[in-house]
């Protein structure tokens, strides 16, 4: 069984000033600096990476290709270019290293106006967040994404499987604005029943446009984000976590 | 039914606001520190060291705790052990835990540790290793600091393991002594029962060929024909393939996973999943159903039973002893292609008299979406069966009653254990030992094992 749905979040532009959301104040209470990196070498994701040394900081580098003909944000992954080349991180990995489970994965692509992701999250027990947009959506499943400029300012899009999106700008040191506005389109395939405990499920899936104006970019090539992406699931009891980027194995999203 | 438990919290924003790997159950924008929520009394959940009063804050099962610094080792408590792990920022370091499963990670009873210096590609910090990960810490020979091992598959350090004999306790799988006799296409006569169970295959995407999991599939088959007793056969649950009716994706996919199943020698039986209708869960497939003849459908049958001489989506094979001792059938049930047809036949089917009826079918029987699932549980309710086993679902379980999920065959793992296969191996005393058996290291999962008797009550 498949459960569909296609959510425009409402536009807003990068520069728009900071104001402190009910969420973000209470995030004053938490250490707004930037992780220390850690030494592991980084996990290669697929065959458009590659690595650099950024401030003594081995980094992957995920080399994001551009498409001619932007995807339609149905939730279905079924135009060829999400399959025939797309920018992969691979199999999420634990803060340890290992490959995390359930199993998570990211496609990206890009065009001029917006950078395309695709999220996969391989679930047993699909549930949603009872929350319209900007609100907790992290309080059932969800991917929690987070972009970087190279100047520290973030952008951050928490989306869960019914495609509510929970969009945000920050700055080192300062609270969330959630009001901010991605601009983002999401769509949703949850294949399985929601909130349903007496089946089990198996996947969902989030397909996503997020306008690059958004996001600092002018949409040329070469240019550059910092991308973090986790996704935590509850399963038999315990909660469990995978990521991609991070502080132990920094990744670039590198627009070719 | 499951019970649901709370998901913990983790935001975007936390991430980019705190220390981004330690993002917790704490990091619910409600929760200033200290009153940090998801923690025990030995286990205080944290984001920052500021949480701690002088701790460390920790990732441990997935979580964030707070726990003392034992850099030298022999500083915990009694009742603590000193174990090394990622604090939240990334970086390597050695905090006292409460010992047992407390923490969501399971620290060692005693300080013993690992008696080896190696744990299959795991190595010890004594022992050569190509890991490369000290930074400006003090090196170990095998290439990290802070008491982990070297993972010398990716040359990464991580957190040494709680035991070297499998992840739950297990041991090398003993499936008894060989087995004499043959199964072809058709069945066939065997000494005893010894087969193999793989379930679900298919890649995480849609039309996702070049992420086949062939790989997996490979290792598998390559673990299953190199045991020391070699199965008389594998069935599997399923799902071979994620495409679109309409392409010829599913061709391609089937295709690989043939080509990986042969590094098994032996015969090979498969289950049709919902993949190889249209994918949907409800879906119908066959002349005169909903979804009629799609691509994957034609491509299963073609491709995976037509190297069996079956034409049907639904067939049976028979089992018997060398010396007339007992007797089996396997039915295979299509809950994707369900018909009249079908159940008339099933009802047939399971109407013969055998000491042993294994049922493989796709969907378990509490996805009632498929609609084959309902009508063949309410014929299997009334007929003998020892196991029914299924798929769907990227994991294993053993539920219970007589049901046994293997969908760990390659597929995204969709819960916390590892790919692997099942085994079923037949004891002199009739019974039936069924183990899973982890695809990379070869050991079976000791809470997994179970024995059951040919009417499927289990037994010592």
């Amino acid at each position: 069984m498949t459960d569909r749905r296609s959510i425009d979040a409402p536009a807003d532009d990068w520069a728009r000033p900071l104001a402190i959301g009910v969420i973000g104040a209470a995030l004053m209470f938490v250490v707004g600096i930037r992780p220390q990196r850690a030494a592991h070498p980084p996990v290669v994701g697929s065959s458009t990476t590659g690595r650099a040394n950024v401030n003594g900081v081995q980094t992957i580098e995920l080399h994001v290709p551009r498409v001619s003909t932007p995807p339609r944000i149905d939730g279905e992954l079924d135009e060829p270019d999400w399959t025939r080349a797309p920018a992969r991180t691979g199999g999420f990995i634990t803060a340890d290293g290992s490959a995390a489970r359930p199993f998570s994965e990211a496609r990206l692509l890009w065009d001029e106006k917006n950078l395309y992701i695709a999220l996969f999250a391989a679930d047993e027990d699909v549930e949603v967040a009872k929350v319209e947009h900007d609100g907790p959506v992290w309080t059932a499943d969800s991917f929690g994404l987070v972009l970087t400029r190279s100047d520290g300012w973030s952008r951050t899009l928490d989306v869960g499987p019914s495609g509510t999106l929970t969009d945000g700008a920050a700055s080192p040191g300062k609270p969330i604005d959630y009001t901010w506005q991605s601009g983002a389109q999401v769509a949703t395939d949850i294949d399985g029943t929601r909130d349903d405990t007496s089946d089990r499920d198996e996947e969902w899936v989030v397909e996503m446009a997020i306008p690059l104006t958004g996001l600092g970019l002018k949409g040329e090539p070469g240019e550059r984000l910092e991308i973090t992406v986790k996704r935590c699931d509850q399963v038999e009891g315990k909660r469990m976590c995978g990521f991609f980027g991070g502080t132990s194995a920094p990744a670039v999203l590198v627009f070719d | 039914m499951r019970a649901r438990p709370v998901l913990a919290l983790c935001s975007a924003a936390a991430l980019a606001l705190a220390a981004w790997a330690g993002c917790s159950s704490s990091d619910q924008a409600t929760a200033p520190p200290p009153a940090v929520d998801g923690g025990t009394a030995d286990c205080p959940a944290c984001v920052t060291d500021q949480d701690c009063s002088g701790g460390q804050c920790v990732q441990v099962g997935g979580d964030s705790y707070c726990a003392p610094l034992c850099a030298n080792g022999d500083e915990c408590a009694p009742e603590r052990a000193c174990v090394p792990v990622s604090t939240v920022t990334g970086a390597q370091a050695s905090v006292c835990l409460p010992r047992g499963d407390v923490c969501g990670v399971v620290a060692p009873a005693d300080d013993a540790g690992i008696a080896s210096s190696t744990c299959g590609a795991l190595v010890g910090p004594s022992t050569k290793a190509a890991c490369q990960s000290c930074g400006s810490h003090p090196c170990q020979t095998n290439g990290c600091y802070g008491g982990w091992w070297c993972n010398t598959d990716t040359n990464r350090c991580q957190a040494p393991p709680a035991s070297c004999d499998g992840a739950d306790g297990g041991a090398p799988f003993d499936g008894g002594g060989p087995v004499t006799g043959s199964v072809g296409a058709n069945g066939g006569t065997v000494s005893r029962l010894l087969f193999g169970v793989v379930g679900d295959t298919r890649p995480p995407g849609f039309n996702d060929t070049a992420a086949y999991p062939t790989a997996i599939i490979e290792q598998i088959y390559t673990h299953i024909e190199a045991l020391p007793a070699r199965p008389s056969f594998v069935v599997s649950t399923g799902d071979y393939n994620f495409a679109s009716t309409s392409s010829s994706a599913a061709t391609a996919q089937i295709a690989i996973y043939m080509g990986a199943r042969a590094k098994y020698s032996g015969a090979f039986f498969p289950a049709m999943g919902n993949h190889e209708c249209t994918g949907a869960t409800a879906s119908n497939c066959g002349a005169g159903n909903t979804d009629g003849i799609t691509n994957n459908y034609t491509a299963f049958l073609s491709q995976m039973l037509g190297p069996i001489g079956k034409t049907l989506p639904y067939y049976a094979i028979d089992i018997k002893a060398t010396d007339a001792s007992w007797t089996a059938k396997l039915v295979f049930i299509a809950g994707n292609a369900w018909s009249s047809a079908q159940a008339t036949w099933l009802e047939t089917t399971l109407a013969a008299p055998t000491t042993y009826t294994f049922i493989l079918r796709h969907e378990p029987k509490d996805t009632t979406q498929a609609p084959g699932v309902s009508p063949s549980e309410a014929i299997m309710a009334q007929h003998p069966y020892t196991l029914a086993l299924v798929g769907h679902t990227h994991t294993y379980y053993h539920f219970p009653g007589r049901e046994v999920l293997v969908g760990n065959g390659g597929a995204p793992l969709s819960g916390s254990k590892n790919y692997g296969f099942a085994i079923v191996s037949q004891r002199p005393d009739l019974a039936l030992q069924v183990d899973m058996v982890d695809y990379a290291s070869g050991l079976v999962d000791s809470k997994f094992h179970f024995v059951v008797k040919p009417d499927g009550t289990p037994t010592p």
